[in-house]
């Protein structure tokens, strides 16, 4: 496991700290220093950012000055000379590999000014010769021709671009009714960059960057490339999904600032999309394309249906495991918020069995249950923070319920009032207890 | 091989084919100009603004909608098409079907469909754009509302009945926009005798 440079730094300080007040012996101090070896110096994130910032700004005058259309050149001459800026970027990119490979900073400025001038060479080429292109040739061009750059650079802005594109890419081909399914094929490669980063040291900050990132964008390109064939079969995979990703980092407790939500992506974004997914399950309308299906007879007709099948079958099973290997572990606030994908496939058959009825109690309930637990668990803790992110779901579930009874304006009032009155009195009573504790 | 090694080589691959691929295109749209077929499409056009690349006149054609499907085949939605074209008695393009099979030879384009019902379908227009320069562009516009003013009777805001036109250069089902032409002149020469027109109204 990969311990925080930060952690590390921490360490390397504090050890020097109990030698001098004879709390450990040179030995041990030795020990120490050697089982985490010595800290990585602290790269400038402020230098890293104006590199990025800066290339982002001067590649986008470029392309504004470019786009002034300078009529009086021919059109051949504009249109080379729109590569001109790429070719500029290129060569620095060369003397960075030549002389700055080192510094980060150039690399993340070389490798955004690439893909920008880039893009800006396609477009203008298309501006010269009054193309208008169809936006997905474009950004599949865009994307596969800036794929090598996150190698050669191993730049996280590069990534970052890069998902942003091929997201893009995905939203258009739904919308065009082509093939968004191919994503998953454009997304693999890129992925070899986490990989390489992992075994990197020093490189924890743009690690979790990119975690974010990937995180972030394949939740929302999961919605566009599923078929759709088979009604409500989005909600079992993105239950599944929200299910496994908050899973699949809960068993990370090694740093003392884990609480944090930012080292948290994957729990996060999990914890949110199974929050938001159970609101709108308590409604009604969240279960009712699923009544007159015809579920019993479908059958999948195309590759595409049977790529939906495989998804759900893939993130079910990822799914499964995690939760039986907490299971095992015992971890019950865990398997509380990871059972997601059990609770809402049972809602999905009592559905299609029953009727939507069911259904909703169950969601009702399981946001109750969650709701509950997590208070639980924060108080437990000393957790003001997971306190009030079980009030949050509370108060929700019963203002959601409210809205749902189409209660009057002075109903409505009313129950703001209370329930907002209840946060405020529960956060005072925890705050003075949990300050009285850690006296 | 080596890490370095590795990446010189990636990084050559890439910057060959981010060239390259910019100077295909370039060498097509020269290609489809130099080789390509003269072809008149009416139109009006009018004067929107893209973030990136600047002005441009947006060309609304006449062609596009409610076109006969070829005979024996079948569209949908998003589908590529090739429209067979035909020249009317006054020398403009038409559209005599839509087929989903390229032909082997002949004048046609090749399009998207964006409706399709029966027998017919619509298509958007692949080359709907003319960029100009950033001062040039909103002139051009306010040239066109003025003459739409003075000349109400005469031009027409329907592309099927507009005296305006684009010169396409056509080639193998692709088309380049080479020239406008508003009153039988090309659009340069129309702005440059408006602007005349315009500055000695002020004078007097």
């Amino acid at each position: 496991m990969k311990t925080d440079q930060k952690n590390i730094r921490w360490l390397h300080t504090e050890i020097s700290e109990w030698l001098r007040e004879g709390v450990i012996t040179e030995g041990t101090a030795t020990s120490l220093r050697m089982r985490y070896g010595p800290p990585v110096p602290e790269r400038r994130l402020g230098f890293i950012i104006f590199g990025i910032l800066g290339s982002l700004l001067i590649t986008s005058g470029i392309i504004l000055l470019f786009a002034y259309n300078w009529e009086t050149l021919g059109r051949p001459i504009r249109a080379v000379l729109a590569l001109s800026p790429l070719l500029i970027v290129q060569a620095l990119g060369a003397w960075v590999l030549l002389r700055r490979q080192d510094s980060h900073a150039w690399r993340e400025g070389v490798a955004t000014g690439t893909m920008l001038t880039l893009a800006a060479a396609i477009g203008l080429i298309g501006q010269t010769y009054h193309v208008e292109g169809d936006l997905g040739g474009f950004l599949l061009t865009w994307g596969l021709l800036s794929l090598p750059l996150l190698f050669v650079y191993q730049s996280g802005m590069a990534f970052t671009l890069y998902q942003l594109i091929i997201v893009s890419w995905a939203a258009n081909e739904r919308i065009d009714g082509q093939y968004p399914q191919v994503y998953w094929l454009l997304l693999a490669p890129s992925l070899y960059l986490i990989w390489e980063l992992y075994h990197l040291k020093n490189r924890e900050r743009t690690l979790r960057a990119l975690r974010w990132c990937l995180v972030v964008t394949l939740s929302v390109a999961l919605g566009f490339t599923l078929e759709y064939s088979l009604p409500g079969l989005w909600l079992i995979l993105y239950s599944g999904w929200f299910s496994f990703l908050f899973m699949l980092q809960t068993s990370d407790t090694a740093t003392p600032d884990d609480t944090r939500t930012q080292k948290h992506p994957f729990r996060t974004i999990g914890g949110l999309g199974i929050a938001a997914l159970a609101m709108v399950l308590t409604f009604s309308f969240g279960w009712k394309e699923l009544i007159h299906v015809q579920h019993w007879t479908w059958q999948p007709d195309s590759w595409k249906d049977w790529l939906d099948i495989l998804m759900g079958m893939l993130i079910l099973g990822a799914a499964g495991v995690l939760w039986s290997q907490h299971l095992r572990e015992r971890r019950w606030a865990v398997l509380l918020w990871g059972s997601a994908f059990l609770v809402f496939t049972a809602g999905y058959m009592v559905t299609v069995m029953t009727g939507t009825l069911g259904a909703v109690l169950l969601a009702n309930a399981y946001l109750f249950v969650l709701a509950l637990a997590t208070m639980r668990n924060g108080l437990n803790h000393a957790e003001l923070g997971t306190v009030n992110k079980g009030l949050i779901l509370l108060s929700a579930l019963i203002l959601m319920r409210f809205f749902d009874n189409n209660m009057g304006l002075m109903g409505r009032g009313i129950a703001f009032i209370l329930v907002g009155a209840g946060f405020l009195t529960v956060n005072l009573i925890l705050s003075r207890r949990f300050k009285k504790e850690a006296l | 091989m080596n890490r370095a090694r590795i990446l010189w080589l990636l990084f050559a691959v890439a910057a060959i084919a981010q060239v390259a691929i910019p100077l295909a295109l370039i060498y097509r749209f020269e290609h489809i100009l130099a080789k390509g077929e003269p072809v008149h499409f009416r139109m009006t056009p009018r004067d929107p603004y893209d973030p990136f690349r600047g002005r441009y006149m947006r060309l609304n054609f006449s062609i596009g909608t409610n076109h006969p499907i070829a005979e024996a085949t079948s569209l949908v939605r998003h589908q590529t098409a090739y429209a067979i074209l035909d020249i009317d008695p006054d020398g403009f393009a038409t559209v005599k079907e839509l087929t989903p099979y390229k032909p082997w030879k002949g004048r046609f384009l090749k399009v998207k469909v964006t409706w399709a019902q029966g027998s017919t379908a619509a298509f958007v227009v692949p080359f709907d754009r003319y960029y100009m320069n950033e001062t040039r562009a909103p002139e051009a516009e306010r040239q066109l509302a003025e003459r739409l003013r003075n000349t109400a009777s005469t031009t027409n805001t329907d592309p099927a009945l507009s005296k305006d036109y684009a010169i396409v250069r056509l080639l193998d089902g692709r088309g380049v926009v080479e020239d406008l032409v508003l009153d039988g002149k090309p659009i340069r020469e129309w702005l440059k005798e408006s602007e005349g027109r315009q500055s000695s109204g002020i004078i007097r």
